[in-house]
């Protein structure tokens, strides 16, 4: 059985086992476009993994306890079967073709990310439903795609579940391990502003390091909201002294991201990297709510 | 006169100027001139230091802050940043707004860059510590009434300067004070509780991290608590203790009683009566402390599934912990082990310890070069009354007397006109028409559970972990960071919750109770009633 996929070899038909974050991947790869190097640990290999240990019984079980007005019911839950997931070994033939890809990436830092098989059904955006590892090395790689897996019986995403009325049942996640970009600058583009809903517009968020500060909102990153049509900068919000990217910069990737944009014609939520001189595109996914 | 004009930015009050430029005039005469201009825009503070300690002394004051006059930020702790503004008075402290994004941003990324680096500081700060411990018990025992000035001076100098290293200009004592135990801590922990397992987190949070955890293993301070109960526990035994005993642990520790220059150390009648009162209170109430004080050093490497940087960051604090309450330590060992040389240069210069502690370390070596008091001695007085001590682009300015008081109106008359009553963010998320409401606000996790339905949440930043379930409940919300793509203003979009989003200043202006309206077209958030 086959758990493993390179990013660059997944295609549509994969969705359901892939999870619709690294399809995107793949595809925005395909179209010339830089993303991290990686590969997918596929959804059959969590429902093997549950089978093989009888996991999943014991999950439905626990699931259907759930009394989703009690915060504290789904968190103690969710922490059972955190805790059922995160002890049981992973088998020893997928640990194994999942040590083999790690190699083919030949870097010494992963991330790894989880990649919901529903996660972009763009009714719900899932913003920050599901966790990311960076820096992850070999050592704790099968941890943390554990915790990946894991991650999507969190206390936040089962009861984002119950409010968005999705099937108990269909509990499936793929994992995404990219090499790790050490990012100067990074941030999220909107291909259209989410705010004044004006479709010629883009908004793009610079903050420096890692992404996560943006998403998170810990910052308060720089705003540049770029024209489509006249390819300019219409407005910017410089939230320190010094401009985050320079203007050139910013047209640049408005550019690859309008690339992305017109290949789905839907609006995109984009999530990007800057290092080394080089836009890396990290995620992107339709915008759920315009 | 560009020096004058350098110091006059900090106020736009031409009286206040002028009494400014009269003392600068009749006094400091030995400030180079320099090119900075009035046109340079005058600072936005930041305030790090409410209060500090009653017996401030303007040496001390000068001692942390100085070391930035020969770049020891980056000479002894490799950190590629000065401070270009800093003022110290009425035992507060204040960088400027500009100092403070730089020195975040800079930190960030150099803990990013080097997890390591907390730990190296520490480590940095304690070899320096140690430097100054032993410089002390070096000359301890001198006679420096039949030294020269010179040697006088020699000693002196070497002080000041392991102090000026020691405290590297000021630039970890923000770093301590703000960044590391606020900022990067909370943001640290957050990640952590999602990255490790939660018995480990426990454990962790409970031995090093915790916010509020003062209680720093391997210092002085804790050493003394440790013995300081063992000996109870004899008291208690024995209902008594040989005056030895007390003399011995007054030996190791009296030093610990001093207040930087103030301050006399511990004393017998001290430590009897407190180990009298706690003898009385049993032997369980002993134990427990003795308990507190043992704590042994958490042994981060068993965990096993916490990535390496994670371990570096969480021991970097650890360290941090025992560094900082060693940086006062070593100096309380010397001011109280050297009062004698200290005392000996006032006597030489003919003023008394009052105003020898009122000047800076540069005016005390400069004075005993001439072998008389560089600063008169009206000008001591009133220092030792109140002072201001201001560091500006590699100067050091000091104010007291008449000009201290102008310059304290002024700057009061300034923070009442940022008595605003309204700001702006940026929208995150619309709504048809402006709202009111009352506001709530939240700054931690634990007082989540107290919002009212219909209040407007009003909160440094938002993580979707903690702020989901309360954010759908509330009318509005307001930030002080995060843009208009983060999670919160994406969920808030989607659960139609007005938001004004990155407005730097909400949590510091508003407070719960306070009635205020939002506009979302524009972004503004204007208080309509505030609560008294």
């Amino acid at each position: 059985m086959i758990f493993t996929k390179k990013i660059i070899q997944l295609s549509k038909n994969d969705r359901k086992i892939a999870g619709g974050k690294s399809i995107y991947l793949g595809e925005i790869m395909k179209m010339g476009i830089l993303v991290p190097k990686g590969f997918v640990v596929l959804a059959p290999a969590f429902d093997k993994f549950l089978e093989q240990n009888n996991l999943d019984k014991k999950i439905k079980k626990l699931l259907r306890k759930i009394n989703s007005d009690n915060k504290q019911s789904i968190n103690k839950i969710s922490k059972e079967i955190d805790n059922l997931i995160i002890k049981t070994a992973v088998p020893k033939n997928m640990a194994a073709q999942i040590g083999k890809e790690f190699l083919w990436l030949k870097k010494n830092y992963v991330a790894v990310r989880s990649s919901a098989i529903f996660e972009d059904s763009s009714t719900s955006s899932w913003a920050g439903e599901l966790e990311s590892y960076l820096n992850t090395t070999k050592i704790n790689l099968l941890n943390n795609l554990k915790k990946c897996w894991a991650s999507i019986f969190g206390p936040k995403a089962i009861s984002y579940k119950f409010n968005n009325v999705l099937n108990k049942n269909n509990f499936s996640v793929a994992v995404i391990v990219q090499e790790m970009i050490q990012s100067e600058i990074s941030g999220v583009c909107f291909t259209v502003h989410p705010v004044a809903v004006d479709y010629n517009k883009m908004v793009i968020e610079a903050g420096s390091g890692l992404g996560e500060i943006i998403t998170e909102g810990i910052v308060t990153p720089d705003t540049y909201i770029v024209d489509k049509k006249n390819k300019l900068i219409s407005d910017k919000h410089i939230n320190q002294q010094k401009q985050k990217m320079t203007d050139a910069q910013i047209l640049k990737l408005s550019e690859i991201c309008r690339k992305i944009e017109k290949h789905y014609k839907a609006p995109q939520d984009i999530e990007w990297a800057f290092a080394k001189n080089k836009f890396y595109i990290l995620q992107s996914r339709p915008i759920t709510t315009l | 006169m560009s020096k004058i004009k350098q110091i006059l930015y900090y106020s736009r009050n031409t009286r206040i100027n002028r009494a400014i430029e009269r003392v600068l005039n009749s006094q400091n005469a030995g400030f180079e001139m320099d090119k900075i201009t009035i046109e340079k825009t005058p600072q936005k503070w930041h305030r790090i230091l409410f209060g500090g300690r009653p017996n401030d002394s303007l040496l001390m004051a000068d001692l942390i802050v100085s070391g930035n006059l020969y770049n020891y930020t980056k000479k002894i702790y490799k950190f590629n940043y000065q401070i270009n503004y800093y003022r110290h008075f009425d035992r507060n402290r204040w960088i400027s707004e500009k100092d403070k994004a730089a020195l975040n941003e800079l930190l960030y990324k150099q803990i990013k860059a080097d997890p390591e680096f907390i730990y190296k500081l520490a480590e940095k700060i304690e070899e320096i510590g140690f430097k100054i411990i032993d410089l002390a018990n070096k000359y301890k025992k001198v006679n420096w009434e039949r030294k020269s000035d010179k040697e006088l001076t020699y000693v002196f100098e070497k002080f000041s300067d392991l102090e000026f290293q020691l405290y590297g200009g000021g630039f970890w004592f923000y770093g301590w004070n703000l960044f590391f135990k606020n900022i990067y801590l909370n943001k640290f922990l957050a990640d952590l509780e999602r990255k490790s397992d939660k018995n480990e987190f426990k454990e962790i949070l409970d031995n090093i991290l915790a916010p509020n955890k003062t209680l720093s293993k391997n210092c002085f301070n804790c050493q003394e608590r440790l013995a300081f109960y063992n000996l109870a526990r004899k008291f208690a035994k024995f209902k008594g203790l040989p005056p030895q005993y007390i003399k011995k642990h007054l030996d190791k520790f009296a030093f610990l009683g001093k207040d930087y220059f103030r301050g006399e150390g511990l004393s017998y009648n001290q430590i009897y009566d407190e180990l009298k009162q706690v003898a009385e209170k049993g032997e369980k109430y002993i134990d427990k402390n003795l308990k507190i004080y043992r704590i042994k050093n958490l042994d981060i490497d068993k965990f096993d599934l916490l990535p390496p940087g994670y371990k570096l960051i969480i021991k970097g604090f650890e360290k941090m912990n025992t560094a900082t309450s060693l940086a006062d330590e070593a100096t309380n060992f010397f001011t109280y082990h050297l009062k004698s040389l200290l005392n000996e240069i006032s006597k030489r210069l003919e003023i008394n310890y009052e105003d020898l502690i009122s000047m800076r370390a540069q005016e005390i070596k400069d004075s005993l070069e001439t072998g008389r008091a560089a600063v008169s001695l009206e000008q001591l007085r009133d220092r030792s009354k109140n002072y201001a001590l201001i560091f500006a682009k590699n100067k050091v300015y000091v104010l007291n007397g008449k000009n201290l008081e102008e310059y304290k109106k002024n700057e009061l008359k300034n923070e009442i006109k940022n008595d605003i009553h309204e700001f702006k963010g940026m929208v995150a998320s619309k709504s048809k028409r402006p709202i009111k409401g009352k506001v709530v606000l939240v700054k931690s996790k634990e007082k989540l559970k107290s919002l009212k339905k219909n209040s407007i949440l009003v909160t440094e930043m938002t993580y979707p972990d903690n702020f989901f379930p309360t954010m759908k409940k509330s009318k509005a919300i307001i930030t002080d960071e995060g843009g208009i793509l983060c999670h919160a203003a994406i969920l808030s979009r989607e659960f139609h919750i007005p938001c004004i989003i990155g407005t730097k200043i909400a949590t510091k202006i508003l407070k719960t109770g306070d009635l205020v309206e939002i506009n979302t077209d524009n972004g503004l958030i204007k208080i309509l009633k505030k609560t008294k």
